[in-house]
């Protein structure tokens, strides 16, 4: 029998998108965005002028003549503080990343797949106690990714002191919480065949995680890992705004210093770091994929 | 036996009644979207049931837990129509695979990253047997459709089953191919005593290499009887199009 043509199914991808256009013009009205605010104050065009005048001519020398006595060269002060951004970032990725996984894999659905053949009764009642498990480790993982690094790092501060734990915990804790959330989500969307074939000879559910589920996801997973490092190396950076002694402590001394040249040596550093760290990921990417 | 679609009112198969023996090797004709793939799989204890019984050796799936349906299907070797191999792994890791439903998931592992040396010469053996020794070590997803389609078989056969369902088995290589490893298939059951149930597009190949031949349409078995009692005019009522319609 010949179906109805009932016409263009409805139109509600255009809502959708007429929705989220509405949230971003009021977003603009309530906050009274005008291009009018990006003219500059007085004297503001002359430190813009200096800072950007900066960027051609960053500083391989200390900017100013007088360098306290003992203070090593600037080169010297930048690598170290390079190096040492780099640390923290390890460090929490080095802590974020096993938890993260642990917590991804009891997060994804396919941790807790059930078998399809298995008694009715026996799925039902242990898909209830899949789901109760999975939502409230969601609800955990959220917790964990709902404040970010530099609040934490505050809060440790005031409890803690400064000391290099503080810091890498404060990144550590909600890097944890992405980790987890991403890697549940990437073994979730990744293709199962390979986990069906492994159910069909016979594999337990843990084995059928580990060699049918987890390789679909490692590339992608992988991937994901040097990007979240190379946030890392960004937010440990920032962190030196706080006293940590990573690359944003004398980025911001030297800021405050108005040696605009000092800063941009600092900043072409990390764009060098984080330029090293996309080659290093895309060319082991290509290992992986193809 | 009935297997419902979820989602869709219809059954995908009814009134399903198959019985086969120990040693058999049959093949499964019909068009597309007849319930040929269905079938295999909940025959391999891979599909659940709404309705109906499926037993293996005497014993109903419904029956067992979930630690002898594992074990029931380490018994049941399965050639999947899309391959379904671990794609980032090697062809090696890929046929060891096919054991790693009778070892301990440590046991499992260490099987997959330290690899017994017999492992290794009896998966040569299989891969050698299917004309595809040399891929022993190279990445599964550089193979093409026929050598994935082989491994995926290789897999089956390292599990050491007592029976293998395959499924559209040489879809993916051309006819001549094809023939050679239906060939291959059917001497490798008949040596090792397997019993092999092949569903296949191809009526001919069916015909021509087969004892038995079940013909599904629409989810209901048309016939299924000895190849010598069908003839052409059952194949081309199993195939005939309905009125007003593109297939299935």
């Amino acid at each position: 029998m010949r179906e109805r043509w009932t016409g263009v199914p409805g139109g509600r991808r255009t809502g959708v998108l007429a929705a989220l256009a509405l949230v971003g013009i009021v977003a603009w009205v309530q906050l009274g965005l005008a291009p009018s605010s990006l003219v500059p104050r007085p004297g503001g065009v002359q430190i813009a002028r200096n800072f950007f005048a900066g960027a051609l001519s960053p500083a391989l020398d200390y900017q100013a003549g007088d360098v306290p006595a003992g203070a090593p060269p600037f080169l010297l002060r930048l690598l170290s503080a390079l190096w040492s951004t780099i640390l923290y970032a390890a460090a929490a990725v080095a802590l974020a990343l096993p938890a993260g996984l642990l917590l991804g894999f009891l997060a994804s659905s396919s941790w807790w797949a059930v078998d399809p053949v298995c008694g009715s009764r026996r799925r039902a009642r242990r898909s209830a106690l899949a789901g109760t498990a999975q939502a409230l480790l969601r609800v955990f993982i959220a917790a964990l990714r709902s404040v970010h690094e530099l609040l934490w790092a505050v809060v440790f501060l005031a409890a803690m002191g400064l000391s290099p734990v503080t810091g890498v915990l404060a990144l550590a804790i909600p890097y944890s919480g992405t980790f987890a959330k991403v890697f549940s989500e990437m073994l979730d969307e990744a293709p199962t065949d390979s986990a069906r074939a492994l159910r069909g000879v016979g594999a337990a559910p843990a084995t059928i995680f580990l060699w049918g589920n987890l390789p679909r996801a490692l590339p992608d997973m992988a991937a994901y890992v040097f990007y979240r490092f190379e946030c890392a190396i960004r937010a440990s950076a920032v962190l030196g705004f706080f006293g940590f002694p990573t690359i944003g402590y004398f980025l911001r001394a030297s800021f405050e210093d108005t040696q605009y040249r000092e800063v941009w040596s600092y900043l072409y550093a990390l764009l060098a770091l984080v330029l090293l760290l996309e080659v290093w990921s895309s060319a082991l990417r290509r290992r992986f994929v193809a | 036996m009935v297997v419902d679609n979820r989602g869709e009112r219809k059954p995908i198969l009814q009134g399903v009644d198959i019985a086969v023996r120990p040693g058999e090797c049959l093949a499964l004709v019909g068009p597309s979207g007849a319930g040929k793939t269905t079938l295999l799989r909940a025959l391999a204890a891979g599909q659940g049931t709404t309705a109906g019984t499926i037993a293996v050796d005497g014993r109903e799936l419904d029956s067992l837990n979930s630690h002898g349906l594992r074990a029931l299907r380490t018994q049941l070797g399965f050639v999947h129509q899309d391959h379904c191999l671990i794609p980032s792994l090697r062809v090696s890791h890929n046929v060891l695979a096919g054991k790693l439903g009778q070892r301990s998931l440590l046991a499992g592992a260490r099987s997959m990253v330290f690899p017994r040396r017999a492992d290794l010469e009896q998966a040569h053996a299989l891969l050698d047997d299917l004309g595809i020794a040399d891929k022993l070590f190279q990445r599964a997803d550089r193979l093409s459709g026929g050598e994935a389609q082989r491994v995926a078989l290789a897999r089956a056969l390292f599990q050491e089953p007592r029976a293998i369902l395959a499924d559209e088995p040489v879809a993916a290589v051309d006819p001549a191919r094809g023939r050679d490893l239906i060939e291959r298939m059917l001497e490798l059951a008949r040596r090792r005593g397997l019993t092999l149930i092949v569903s296949l597009h191809d009526v001919d190949m069916a015909r021509s290499f087969f004892p038995r031949c079940v013909g599904l349409r629409a989810g209901r078995v048309v016939f299924d009887r000895p190849t010598g009692e069908l003839d052409d005019a059952d194949f081309t009522e199993l195939y005939e199009l309905e009125r007003g319609s593109i297939g299935a």
